[in-house]
C-alpha cells in the first residue's frame, strides 16, 4: 500500500513538474516572438532590423530557455541516477551565502547561525537552496523575504524555508511552485535527503532533510 | 486608452509597453499584484492587462480586489503561461478575455483595439 502511495506521489510530482516546465518555457518564447515581430515591423528592404536593446532581449530569452533545458535534463538524469555527485564537505552557511547571489529580489533571512557541515554536493546544494527560496516566496506571501533555518539533529541536518504565516486551507504543491521547486526537490533526493512541505493560502514551508553522513558511512554504521 | 499593465517579466513588459505606446495608448507598468491594486485604487484605467503569475502571488488577487470594488471597474485581460484555459475554468469566467502566452503582437493589438469604445 505504501509503495502504491509513493508511486502516486511520484506521478503527481512528475505531472506538476512538467506543467511548471511548460509554463515557464512560454515566458522566453513570448519575448522571442515579440522581438522577432518588432524587428520584422522595423525591417527595411527585406532586412530585419535588430537594435542593441532587442538583441539583448533575445539573448536573455535564449539564455533562459537554455537554462530551463539544462535544468530539465539534469532533473531527468538525477531521477534515473545518472549523475555522479561531488561529495562535500559542504558548509550550509556558505551555501546560503552563494544562493543569495543567485536570487534576484528575494532575501533569505537566516534565523539561526549554527555551523552545519555535511557530505553534500556544494554546487548543487547552492542551487537547491536558491530554488526553494524562490519557490517558497512564489507560493508563500510573495513579500520577497524567505526565512531560512538550519538545524542539525542526530544524523541529519534540516534546512527549513518559510514564507508567510500559517493558517487557512491546506493546499497541495502544484505546478505554480515553479520548475525550480521540482528541480530542487530532485537535488535533495539525489543527495540522499527527503523533503517535507506544507502549504496554505499565502503560506509555504519546505523542510529539506539531508544526511550528515555519506551513504556508505551510514550503511557501515548500521551494520 | 489608459492601460494598466501588470507583468513581472521585464522583457515582456518592456515590449508590450513599446507596442501599445506606439499604437497611441498610455501604459502604466507595474510588476506585482500589490502595486496593481494600489494603482487601481488611486487611478482610473480603461483596461487592465494582467499576468496570471506575478512575483508576489496569483494575479487573481487583483481580479478579486476589482470584484470587491464598488462602482465601475475596467475590463481585465488575463495573460497566462498555462496555455489555453478551459472555457469552464472559473478564472476565465471572472475576466473579460484570456490571452495565452506566447501570443502574437497582432493578437494583442487587436484585443486592445476591441476595448476601445
Amino acid at each position: 500500500m505504501e509503495a502504491v502511495t509513493q508511486r502516486e506521489d511520484l506521478d503527481l510530482y512528475r505531472r506538476e513538474a512538467m506543467g511548471a516546465f511548460a509554463h515557464e518555457v512560454r515566458t522566453p518564447l513570448t519575448s522571442i516572438k515579440m522581438v522577432m515581430e518588432l524587428a520584422r515591423r522595423q525591417s527595411k528592404d527585406g532586412q530585419l532590423l535588430l537594435d542593441t536593446e532587442l538583441i539583448d532581449m533575445l539573448r536573455t530569452s535564449v539564455e533562459d530557455l537554455q537554462e530551463l533545458a539544462d535544468d530539465l535534463q539534469e532533473t531527468s538524469r538525477m531521477e534515473r541516477g545518472k549523475i555522479a555527485l561531488s561529495r562535500g564537505p559542504c558548509n550550509v552557511t556558505a551555501a546560503i551565502a552563494a544562493a543569495r547571489e543567485l536570487l534576484k529580489g528575494i532575501e533569505l533571512e537566516e534565523a539561526s547561525a549554527s555551523v552545519v557541515e555535511g557530505p553534500w554536493d556544494p554546487a548543487r546544494l547552492v542551487r537547491a537552496i536558491a530554488g526553494f527560496g524562490a519557490s517558497a516566496n512564489r507560493i508563500g506571501d510573495g513579500s520577497g523575504v524567505v526565512q531560512i533555518q538550519v538545524v542539525a539533529k542526530g544524523d541529519e541536518a534540516e534546512i527549513r524555508f518559510t514564507s508567510g504565516e500559517p493558517g487557512g486551507e491546506p493546499r497541495e504543491i502544484a505546478a505554480d511552485a515553479g520548475f525550480a521547486f521540482f528541480r530542487s526537490r530532485q537535488l535533495v533526493l539525489a543527495m540522499g535527503g527527503s523533503l517535507h512541505c506544507e502549504r496554505a493560502e499565502r503560506f509555504a514551508t519546505f523542510r529539506a532533510v539531508l544526511p550528515l553522513k555519506a551513504p556508505a558511512e551510514s550503511r557501515r554504521a548500521r551494520l | 486608452m489608459k492601460i494598466l499593465l501588470a507583468e513581472d517579466e521585464r522583457t515582456i513588459s518592456r515590449l508590450i509597453r513599446q507596442v501599445l505606446t506606439n499604437a497611441g495608448h498610455e501604459v502604466v507598468g507595474v510588476q506585482s499584484a500589490a502595486e496593481a491594486v494600489e494603482h487601481l485604487e488611486s487611478t482610473a484605467f480603461d483596461l487592465v492587462l494582467l499576468d496570471l503569475n506575478l512575483a508576489d502571488g496569483d494575479g487573481m488577487r487583483v481580479v478579486a480586489a476589482l470584484e470587491n470594488h464598488v462602482g465601475a471597474t475596467p475590463p481585465v485581460v488575463l495573460m497566462t503561461g498555462e496555455g489555453t484555459l478551459d472555457a469552464d475554468d472559473p478564472r476565465s469566467q471572472r475576466v473579460a478575455r484570456v490571452l495565452s502566452k506566447p501570443f502574437e503582437l497582432d493578437d494583442l493589438e487587436n484585443l486592445v483595439r476591441s476595448f476601445v469604445a
